[in-house]
């Protein structure tokens, strides 16, 4: 349920671009109409290159003397024996051939009897001139090919002599390459005939030449085939949403100001943040509607168009409605990316060269990606825009993992979120809004900040979305550059792990409250906890590590864990583990950096920003959740979301960062304290495996300190009375 | 060199500004106070422009005020910060009470804006956009298809009330935009150079509605630079000219002062002299110099 200015804005923008005949064209009807012309155009194309290659005559220069030859050729392809069984010179070089030998083979089982290319089909003249005359008129396309042939050719393959025959043709042109492939044809059954002959000559049979059958089967389905003819699908299903969305971003930020009628709209009492969301929700739903028209366009084309070659494949129907979920966050993503974009543009004509680059960068990257070897993995799971082309690449091709899944879509809506904060700060200043010059520069400079006491809700959640990749990209850059995983040093375990946390998650945030002028002690509750809260948190990190533990044992039953692909780390952890020092470098490390750092920026940056605007519950469960996003693998993060929640509350109810700092310090400390303590040998779980109960005498008490850690960590509240009474002192106040 | 028009005249000294609300008469009530008004642009070289400097004004409930000044005088930015479309670099303005720097929503809840270029929707029906704006100003539904009628048949747009915008002739927009401005009934109305550019017929319908509107009861601020065709209509006015108020007063005190009859040659008469002594400075308001201004005789009787 949409707040009702947000909702009158939304219902607004939505009729007026439904309205507008460009906005229809671009999101509606070509979206729709596009894979039918494709389809259509590809059939067109592909019935007239085979018309053209069945019924096209070429002409082809031989030596003098040579044509009866040839045409003795063609007429034996027309009447002869069916030499299939013999070997030939190999794959065809005609690439139409090969698609349709692929295709064969590929649907062997549900098209048993595609027909072979017919060599007799292929019409050719023959000329007869010098070769210099010959190579003059291949060059003026008078003649498609020249066939440098013995004169005495019959003779010597006869006397079973070594003889080379050379197609001349122009590469440049494609009938020349076409009658290069008819020649070859025709010699190719000579050759098999003479073979047949030598075989015959000494008695022996075509079978005798092979000592054993190599057969390649297919094990793909045809849906699968068809799913790797259509990889190109998810750049035309990315382009369409962006087209989708690009004028309607356009024409609701600099179209209203090109018409004045922006300031019409800004004058009224709605937010700034009111007017983008019901902007930014009527392009997304123009740019959503995009997607699921093309995507419908797509799958009703391919049934109901006849290309042999994809209804023989077979279409991959399924991953259709997966495809389109994956492309929602992405409609977000591009609406609000165009609306802050937009934005800074006086006209549609400026706003067009503004969006270009949004539009381009992606294709150019999706270009890159979409090669045949480029899979979704490593940086690329992240990259946005580009991993959602690969994963609905991967799901043609039925590669991909539920996990893949859940990062590309979690991670798009991260970019989304982001994108959508981006649009509400540009919305919010009015040096944009009124058109100042340089206003990109006015927009970013810190000059021209005012100072305020916490980040504003939009900033949160652009920093949290930009913080996103970048913490994940530079861990896999520090990893690749100081890690060897077959032998990781201790030293460098330590750089990888504490520099992201000291400069991503601690200097960065504090770094852009800086920049943003706001209050850092109250941006990251600085200030000092009360005495109960700290208890609280005492009381907390002593015994979460024990609910943790179980409710990772309950997580197991119903999702087995899997490797986490970071085995390689624990060798340093259990080097250090092992001596005094080493103990204290790992609490240090594992313990008090992540309570530190991550604290400042999620219950500090974070949750601050996104109480500006939302409601307790909602921030706490938000910033848990993104907490748990940032914590890899997948498996961790349900606990992970957990944990974020409980630190969420503490620092809301404390008005202070400290306690969930010491709270998150001892629940670290305590995954590598307690075990030694307790004398429990740590064994890492076999992927797949279910987690053995943690002991009844263990659990009871951690439930009861944890209980009693969470009732000290809730404010007071004031007593009923009390607030009555305060009532009336504010009412007798106003009166 | 010297302004032709004063070039053999003395320099008269400065009509001082009555900004202070105690020397207004305890009967009328101002809505308004604008307190040491200031904004400031920057370049995007990062150099300063001053639009409006250090301007105190007041306007009284069910005032008319011409805030008058050629173009660049910081009219449309003055109105901008009152109507809470920008924010003040300095300075306040009380609504009611309310600080608009602290809270411009109070101030766009109060006040409707309205220009001669701000365009319509045209893809939405005149009904349609007062549905829009009713909804933005946080109508109950019932109460806001009540007003829309209403507004639809006191500003004749009955016949085209559910007709695109498109393909409307310009009297009938600004109709619209009339509408527009008035739904919700606020109690101030900003109009920004609301005849700039509109024909003969457009602009009587404009004119027209300010007196109507001000004898409903609403608080005009109307800026202009053709200054001649707000005589009659203005309860007071006040002269701007490069950020800076240079006078403020009824128009007979105006001509009292600078002994010119029309608006226009009060304004040069004005200019001439700062441009030939140095504006008025703010500590000289502060300081006792600035002068009563008594509010013309029919908003004195309907607030006594």
């Amino acid at each position: 349920m949409l707040p009702p200015k947000v909702r009158a804005v939304y219902i607004k923008e939505l009729r007026d671009a439904l309205r507008d005949r460009r906005v229809v064209l671009a999101s509606v009807i070509v979206p729709l109409m596009i894979y039918p012309l494709m389809m259509l155009g590809m059939s067109e194309v592909l019935t007239a290159t085979q018309t053209r290659m069945l019924k096209e005559t070429y002409t082809v220069a031989v030596p003098r003397t040579m044509r009866p030859f040839f045409e003795h050729l063609m007429e034996d392809a027309k009447s002869g024996d069916n030499l299939d069984d013999v070997p030939g010179f190999g794959d065809s070089r005609d690439p139409l051939a090969a698609k349709a030998k692929m295709l064969r083979e590929a649907n062997k089982p549900e098209v048993p009897n595609a027909a072979p290319m017919k060599v007799h089909t292929i019409p050719l003249t023959f000329v007869e001139m010098d070769a210099d005359e010959a190579g003059k008129k291949l060059a003026t396309g008078e003649v498609k090919a020249v066939v440098d042939i013995p004169l005495t050719f019959e003779e010597d393959v006869e006397a079973n002599k070594k003889v080379e025959v050379n197609v001349r043709i122009d590469a440049a042109e494609h009938r020349s390459v076409d009658a290069a492939s008819r020649v070859q044809a025709l010699m190719e059954r000579y050759s098999k005939q003479a073979l047949k002959n030598r075989l015959k000559a000494h008695n022996m049979d075509v079978k005798d030449l092979q000592p054993f059958a190599f057969v390649r089967t297919n094990v793909a389905d045809a849906a699968k085939v068809g799913g790797s003819l259509l990889s190109f699908l998810p750049m035309m299903f990315i382009i369409m949403i962006i087209t989708g969305a690009m004028y309607p971003a356009i024409d609701m930020t600099a179209g209203e100001k090109e018409r004045s009628t922006l300031e019409t709209l800004i004058v009224t009492p709605v937010r700034p943040i009111e007017i983008i969301t019901g902007k930014f929700l009527a392009v997304a739903t123009i740019a959503s509607a995009t997607a699921g028209l093309n995507v419908l366009s797509c799958g009703g084309s391919f049934l109901m168009m006849p290309i042999p070659m994809l209804n023989q494949a077979g279409i991959p129907w399924q991953v259709l409605p997966l495809a389109l979920l994956l492309l929602i966050p992405l409609t977000f993503f591009f609406a609000a990316l165009l609306l802050a974009v937009a934005s800074f543009a006086t006209n549609h004509k400026e706003a067009g060269i503004y969006c270009m680059p949004v539009f381009m960068i992606p294709i150019v990257g999706m270009v890159m990606v979409m090669m045949p070897d480029v899979e979704l993995d490593g940086p690329l799971l992240f990259a946005p825009v580009v991993n959602v082309a690969l994963m609905i690449k991967e799901l043609f091709l039925r590669h991909a993992t539920a996990e893949h899944v859940v990062f590309v879509f979690f991670s798009t809506c991260f970019y989304a979120a982001g994108a959508v904060a981006l649009a509400a700060r540009v919305f919010a200043r009015e040096e944009v809004l009124f058109n100042a010059q340089g206003s990109v520069r006015l927009f970013l400079s810190r000059k021209f900040f005012k100072p305020s006491d916490r980040p504003r809700w939009g900033d949160a959640m652009l920093v949290a979305a930009l913080l996103f990749p970048i913490n994940f990209y530079f861990q896999l850059w520090l990893q690749k550059a100081l890690l060897d995983f077959n032998d990781v040093k201790v030293p460098n375990f330590v750089l990888v792990v504490a520099l992201p946390l000291y400069l991503l998650f601690l200097g960065m945030p504090i770094f852009i409250a800086w920049y943003l002028k706001l209050d850092l002690k109250k941006t990251f509750q600085w200030n000092a906890p009360p005495i109960r809260a700290v208890i609280g948190a005492i009381l907390l990190g002593v015994s979460s590590f024990f609910i943790a533990q179980q409710l990772a044992v309950w997580q197991s039953w119903v999702w087995p864990t899997s490797s986490s692909g970071m085995e390689a780390l624990e060798k340093p952890i259990h080097e250090l583990s092992s001596t005094s020092w080493g103990l204290t470098v790992l609490i240090f490390l594992i313990g008090f950096s992540p309570a530190l750092c991550e604290e400042h920026f999620f219950r500090g940056f974070l949750q601050q920003g996104l109480l500006q605007k939302s409601a307790k519950w909602r921030v706490l469960l938000l910033v848990g959740f993104i907490f748990g996003a940032f914590h890899v693998p997948l498996y961790r993060q349900p606990i992970v979301m957990l944990l974020g929640v409980v630190l969420a509350y503490m620092a809301y109810e404390a008005k202070s960062l400290w306690p969930g700092v010491i709270y998150h310090f001892m629940h670290n400390s305590s995954t590598f304290i307690w075990p030694a303590l307790l004398g429990v040998k740590e064994e890492a779980p076999n992927p797949g495996e279910a987690l053995p109960n943690l002991p009844l005498q263990w659990m009871v008490p951690a439930v009861l300190v944890f209980a009693v850690g969470l009732a000290l960590i809730r404010a007071p509240r004031p007593k009923r009375d009390e607030i009555s009474s305060a009532d009336k002192m504010a009412t007798a106040a106003g009166n | 060199m010297a302004d032709p028009i004063n070039a053999n005249e003395p320099v008269p000294v400065p009509i001082p500004v009555a900004p202070d609300a105690a020397l207004l008469p305890p009967a009328i009530e101002p809505i308004i106070h604008v307190q040491a008004l200031r904004k400031i642009f920057h370049t995007h070289t990062g150099q300063e422009h001053v639009a409006v400097d250090r301007i105190d004004f007041h306007v009284a409930r069910g005032e008319i005020y011409g805030l008058l000044g050629p173009n660049g005088a910081g009219k449309t930015t003055t109105l901008r910060i009152l109507a809470g479309l920008m924010q003040p670099s300095g300075g306040d303005v009380i609504v009611d009470g309310i600080s608009g720097a602290a809270d411009p929503m109070a101030l766009k809840e109060r006040t409707g804006f309205l220009t001669a270029n701000t365009g319509l929707y045209v893809r939405l029906t005149p009904r349609e956009t007062l549905r829009y704006f009713g909804e933005l100003r946080g109508i109950p539904r019932d109460a806001l298809e009540g007003q829309i009628n209403e507004l639809i048949t006191m500003l004749g747009l009955t016949a085209f009330a559910d007709r695109r915008c498109e393909g409307m002739s310009t009297g009938e927009r600004q109709r619209v935009q009339i509408a527009r401005t008035l739904i919700g009934h606020p109690q101030i109305l900003i109009l920004d150079e609301p005849t700039n550019g509109l024909d003969v017929l457009t602009n009587r319908l404009i004119l027209d509605f300010v007196k109507q509107a001000s004898k409903r009861g609403h608080t005009i601020i109307l800026s202009t630079h053709h200054l001649d065709e707000v005589e009659a209509i203005c309860h007071r006015f006040g002269m701007m000219h490069k950020g800076v108020l240079l006078a403020e007063g009824t128009l007979a005190q105006l001509r009292v002062n600078t002994g010119k009859e029309r608006l226009s040659d009060i304004f040069l008469e004005m200019v001439a002299r700062v441009e030939g002594a140095p504006p008025p400075e703010v500590s000289a308001y502060d300081s006792g110099q600035a002068r009563a201004v008594a509010m013309p005789d029919d908003i004195q009787g309907r607030f006594q």
